[in-house]
């Protein structure tokens, strides 16, 4: 293994790194950001303030009953220089919508000045939403709809027609994501701060006093104990009275294999 | 004499080094290999998903009256041909002729598939039937997958890629069997599922692959 024996290696390595380069620059295009902790993102302003409610009420009733997350998406138009299809997916990549073991996700997109959307499916819903169904949802529930100026009418149906063909499928907690990741959070980070007071306690003893005895470290484990509880159970006891008037759309971790069908109106 | 002791210490201390390093980085490469090789099962499946559209698709193509027949020979030879490419489905290839062989192949069934649904759009019944359109969703999904798939082979590529070549790696990473991986070429037209294209504004695809 001489030198000049690995200056291809390094030319390689070189050359993979500027390839690497080539291709995160494709992603450098900011992605529009997810809803939360709502289920719809209406950029062209289709849905009137009553619609949306009651059409983001009906999302989240679904994930607490199905644990399934679908998100309605309207753009003015498709971003310049994207292409209908990588778009979607890599919105799908970012939003992750559906639970990360279920991959129950769908986002439905609308392009308005385009007149294209499309229905996204995570890999969890394929079965459900088979493309073909996608289509069908798209031609003969959405675009007759829409081409009859039937904005909310159209949104709604379609949304409809994919609840129903979705129900069933999973069961839900009766919890939405957003209460779930509020949950995850204290429950993971009290074991920390539990440490963090032993350890902390321990030292703030050791400095004031100069020494320690075993009885010391029992009474600041207790200490630390009690604290670390009021503070597990007063994050986790937000979480939970929250669920039932709070929570809304996070994703959950979904993947998408790039199903789904698109179509115009 | 104290000097050969630090010295001999001195030694013992790089190789464990050394072979920590080497033993973690062998490690690594196996992790890394292994989601190659699924990331390639990934998008051998969505390819073989392709191919079992066609018989469903020359049975609904056939009931038409008069359709092109040279149009749906061509989709059944490439269907075949494609078939004749032998390819391990549990192992990434490592010679990048055998990744292209088989690119093209897929290519030539690609633009063959896209000519015929091209074609299709001079047959107003046949485009009417529910069937068709539903094929037509399936196909349309099945490019889109594998384009999916395809990307998310090479991004796992590259990281096993950049593994083998990295130090210490790059030293024994050969001896061991780990060589670097060719990755899916991007092909103009052939390959970017034309068929997406088509089903929107009403363009028809340039049909020729290349």
């Amino acid at each position: 293994m001489s030198g000049i024996r690995q200056l291809p290696a390094i030319f390689a390595s070189l050359l993979l790194w500027l390839m690497g380069w080539g291709w995160s620059a494709q992603a450098a295009v900011p992605l529009p950001v997810s809803p939360t902790p709502s289920y719809i993102r209406d950029d062209a302003q289709w849905l009137s303030p009553a619609a949306f409610g009651a059409l983001d009420a009906k999302l989240m009733a679904f994930e607490r009953e199905t644990s399934s997350q679908i998100v309605v998406a309207i753009f003015p138009k498709i971003p310049e220089g994207e292409e209908l299809f990588d778009f979607s997916q890599r919105l799908f990549e970012s939003w992750k919508p559906g639970q990360a073991d279920k991959d129950n996700g769908v986002i439905f997109l609308i392009f308005a000045a385009d007149r294209q959307m499309r229905i996204h499916t995570g890999k969890g819903m394929e079965g459900v939403l088979p493309d073909a169904r996608c289509k069908q949802i798209i031609a003969d529930v959405v675009a007759p709809q829409l081409r009859a100026g039937n904005r909310e009418g159209a949104i709604n149906a379609g949304v409809a027609a994919m609840i129903a063909a979705a129900k069933g499928e999973y069961t839900g907690t009766g919890r939405t994501q957003l209460d779930g990741s509020q949950q995850g959070d204290s429950s993971s980070w009290s074991p920390l701060i539990f440490i963090l007071v032993i350890v902390g306690v321990i030292i703030l003893r050791g400095i004031t006093a100069g020494s320690f005895t075993a009885a010391d470290i029992i009474f600041s484990v207790l200490g630390a104990a009690r604290s670390s509880s009021g503070w597990g159970g007063g994050s986790s006891g937000g979480g939970w009275s929250g669920g039932g008037v709070g929570g809304g759309f996070s994703g959950g971790g979904g993947d998408s294999g790039g199903g789904g069908a698109s179509g115009g109106w | 004499m104290k000097k050969l002791w630090i010295v001999i210490i001195a030694s013992i201390g790089l190789v464990v080094v050394l072979g920590m390093s080497v033993a973690g980085s062998y490690n690594g490469l196996v992790g890394k290999q292994q989601g190659v090789d699924a990331g390639w099962a990934n998008v051998l499946n969505q390819y073989q998903r392709r191919a079992d559209l066609v018989p469903n698709l020359v049975k609904t193509v056939e009931g038409s009256a008069n359709f092109e027949k040279s149009t749906l020979e061509s989709v059944v030879n490439a269907r075949a041909s494609v078939g004749k490419v032998t390819i391990d489905p549990s192992k990434s290839p490592e010679d990048p002729a055998t990744l292209q062989k088989f690119q093209e192949a897929q290519g030539q069934f690609s633009s063959a598939l896209s000519r015929l649904l091209v074609v299709a759009e001079n047959y107003p019944d046949l485009k009417a039937s529910a069937g068709f359109r539903d094929l037509q969703a399936q196909l349309e999904g099945t490019e889109n997958r594998i384009a999916v798939e395809r990307g998310r082979f090479n991004e796992v590529a590259k990281d096993y890629n950049t593994g083998v070549r990295k130090f210490p790696a790059v030293l024994f990473a050969g001896m061991l069997g780990f060589h670097p991986k060719p990755y899916f070429q991007a092909d103009a037209g052939a390959e970017k599922a034309p068929e997406v294209k088509f089903d929107f504004g009403g363009k028809a695809a340039p049909a020729n692959g290349r």
